[in-house]
């Protein structure tokens, strides 16, 4: 099958000093679950950044979706394929309502308005979040709004998910909740944690980051 | 703190206006009031106002704690504006009777835009404004940049918060002097950094969802029959004050 | 310090809406696509601490910061003023929709007027001179503020000549603060981040 996504000797560092990804290769198929791990610092979020087009890598190969991806216009579709959950949510959940906000992706993906609707009604009803619909998201919890941001990107229907620490503030219900959709989904699932047992119940494939590389363990 | 708090809640109310009828309501009404120079007009309108915001679910306190500011002011200003004159050869110093009824006309003038405004349009939260100003074809980019900033106004003030506290850890008052500038200055530094920083990140999770410039807006509004009584309700008011003005 | 609704007279309150509206649709153009959450936040921001007030005497004054907004936004500081008025008066009763053009207009005018002048000019200067330069215009912005507030309260009628000096008097206070506040916090930006403010002339 060909994958989503594959990384080809990736090297990315900020601004000054050692590079934060030293020559990482990782290939992601439909589908398929990873978990990537790693110490703080060791440049999960830089990945997932990464795989969309976030930032670019200074040497190795992006490819996505059959081709490889260089350029801002290269990786806009790839953003609609496959959706990031971000660490802040606040920082995703940018609109007024909650509502809305599910749809700003949509709409964006050019659907009618009916099937926006429709989407948003179907993603938060999805994630045990309906009542939320017409709240603005400073009224959440954080585990409502962790949830919020999640039907955010799956209400574009993408082919996988990125997830940067997605239990992150999350209480027992909302976890069950994210457990039981991540497993319901068809999507590939590439998710940064450092939640073992939340891991543990998702994840076949781990992906062990550390100085820069993926080490076995 | 929590705000934006709309003045009233909606769940109680007989009559739900369309939003975007409060809002040309409040604007027409705003205009009709400046033009407004007789007292008992504007008595009337005051009157019109209080009972028109009540009649939409405005609570009494929330009103009465939003024309605090207001009336403050025009306390501060009366005898500024009233007194003939703060000449030492003038005392004992007098009010000047004109000077009175004009005074008088612009405190009911103020509080009279004031209390529609306050029953109307701030009854609603901002998110509604927002949606509302877009179908009146506000600017739209007007009108996001006004939805985007009331999402993050609660954000921002935690975040002063936890900059003005952890100065106020390391000793800092607030007192008028170079010190107390200087600190601020780094406090609003500091929050100025913090909001730019979020800002690229809302930019990027904007661009992950496929933003190129465009804006929509999911909730549409409808008009009703509650618009119809709300409407010549308003417009009879407003025909008393144009009489009272000119009859 | 805020003018309520009901004192200025009918064609000064036009002639700042009107003013206000060019500065807002100028604004809004130069506002790229882009540019719209950090344009929002920076509004918010602004918002926020123009709710801290600060103890003068028996009284206390609450900042301004028209300066610092003309310097980080430039044109948008139009839009930027105008939503963080529409805020003040709506949620706290503060100032009144009737003056909301004439505020976005005395208030916005000095600090885009300044704010433009100071990126084309501080780019060439080091650190300490650009951050005085922004101390000092902060101090003027606040100033031709009051001056203009001043000057349309006593166009609406002679009766407020009084209030017009009272209202310069409480500025000139507030114009020493802000000067120096001002100072600092264009002094600590330009030090942590100094792309930020330099590299946006445009």
């Amino acid at each position: 099958m060909e994958p989503l996504f594959s990384l080809a000797d990736i090297v990315f560092g900020y601004k000054s000093g050692q590079p934060v990804l030293n020559g990482v290769d990782l290939t992601l198929t439909p589908g398929e679950r990873v978990a990537l791990t790693g110490p703080n610092g060791s440049g999960k979020t830089t990945l997932l950044h990464l795989l969309v087009g976030l930032i670019r890598p200074q040497s190795g190969v992006v490819r996505a979706f059959g081709r490889e991806r260089k350029t801002e216009a290269d990786f806009r579709d790839v953003r609609l394929r496959a959706g990031l959950l971000f660490e802040d949510s606040d920082n995703q959940l940018f609109c007024a309502t909650v509502a809305e906000d599910v749809a700003f992706g949509p709409f964006n993906l050019g659907w009618a308005r009916e099937r926006v609707a429709d989407a948003v009604t179907a993603a938060l009803k999805r994630l045990d979040i309906a009542h939320c619909r017409d709240r603005s998201p400073n009224e959440l919890s954080h585990g409502e709004k962790r949830l919020a941001a999640l039907a955010t990107i799956l209400a574009m229907e993408p082919a996988a998910l990125l997830l940067d620490e997605p239990t992150n503030g999350l209480d027992d219900s909302h976890r069950e909740t994210l457990v039981r959709t991540l497993r319901e989904t068809e999507c590939a699932l590439l998710i940064a944690s450092h939640d073992r047992t939340f891991l543990d119940k998702l994840a076949c494939r781990n992906l062990h980051l550390e100085s820069g590389r993926f080490k076995q363990r | 703190m929590s705000w934006p708090t709309p003045t009233a809640s909606r769940s109680g109310t007989l009559l739900k206006p369309d939003p975007r009828a409060l809002i040309l309501a409040v604007a027409a009404w705003t205009v009709l009031l400046v033009l407004t120079p007789a007292p008992r007009a504007l008595a009337f309108g005051l009157a019109a106002a209080l009972l028109l915001a009540k009649a939409l679910g405005a609570s009494w306190s929330l009103l009465a704690r939003r024309c605090l500011a207001l009336n403050g002011f025009l306390a501060l200003l009366f005898p500024l504006m009233a007194v003939e004159s703060f000449a030492l050869s003038a005392w004992p110093w007098r009010l000047s009777p004109e000077r009175t009824l004009l005074f008088a006309a612009v405190a009911l003038r103020a509080n009279g835009i004031l209390l529609m405004a306050q029953g109307l349009v701030a009854a609603m939260d901002l998110a509604t404004l927002g949606h509302a100003l877009v179908h009146l074809r506000c600017p739209p980019k007007l009108a996001h940049l006004m939805l985007f900033s009331a999402r993050y106004l609660t954000i921002l003030q935690e975040e002063w918060t936890a900059l003005y506290r952890a100065a106020r850890l390391r000793g800092f008052r607030m007192k008028w002097g170079p010190h107390t500038w200087r600190t601020l200055g780094a406090l609003v530094g500091g929050l100025v950094l913090r909001s730019l920083d979020r800002a690229e990140q809302i930019l990027l999770a904007m661009k992950c969802r496929g933003y190129q410039g465009q804006f929509h807006v999911l909730r549409h509004f409808r008009f009703s029959r509650a618009d119809i009584v709300f409407g010549l309700t308003w417009a009879a008011v407003t025909g008393m004050v144009l009489v009272l003005t000119y009859g | 310090m805020h003018i309520s609704d009901g004192i200025l007279s009918p064609p000064i309150l036009a002639g700042g809406a009107v003013l206000a509206a060019a500065g807002v649709a100028q604004g809004l153009r130069k506002i790229r696509d882009d540019d719209i959450p950090k344009t929002a936040l920076l509004t918010a921001a602004f918002f926020v601490t123009s709710l801290v007030h600060i103890p003068a005497g028996p009284t206390s004054v609450h900042l301004l910061l028209n300066g610092l907004i003309g310097i980080l936004l430039g044109w948008a500081a139009f839009p930027a003023l105008l939503i963080g008025l529409l805020f003040q008066s709506l949620l706290f009763g503060h100032g009144g929709l009737s003056v909301l053009g004439v505020h976005t207009a005395t208030v916005g005018i000095p600090a885009v007027a300044f704010g433009l002048a100071w990126r084309r000019w501080a780019a060439a200067m080091p650190p300490p001179k650009a951050a005085g330069l922004a101390g000092l215009g902060a101090g003027l912005c606040v100033a031709l503020t009051a001056l203009f507030t001043a000057t349309i309260l006593v166009f609406s009628g002679s009766h407020w000549l009084t209030t017009a000096k009272a209202f310069l008097a409480a500025h000139a206070v507030l114009m020493a603060g802000e000067a120096f506040l001002t100072f600092f916090a264009v002094a600590f930006l330009l030090r942590v981040r100094p792309t930020l403010l330099l590299g946006e002339a445009k």
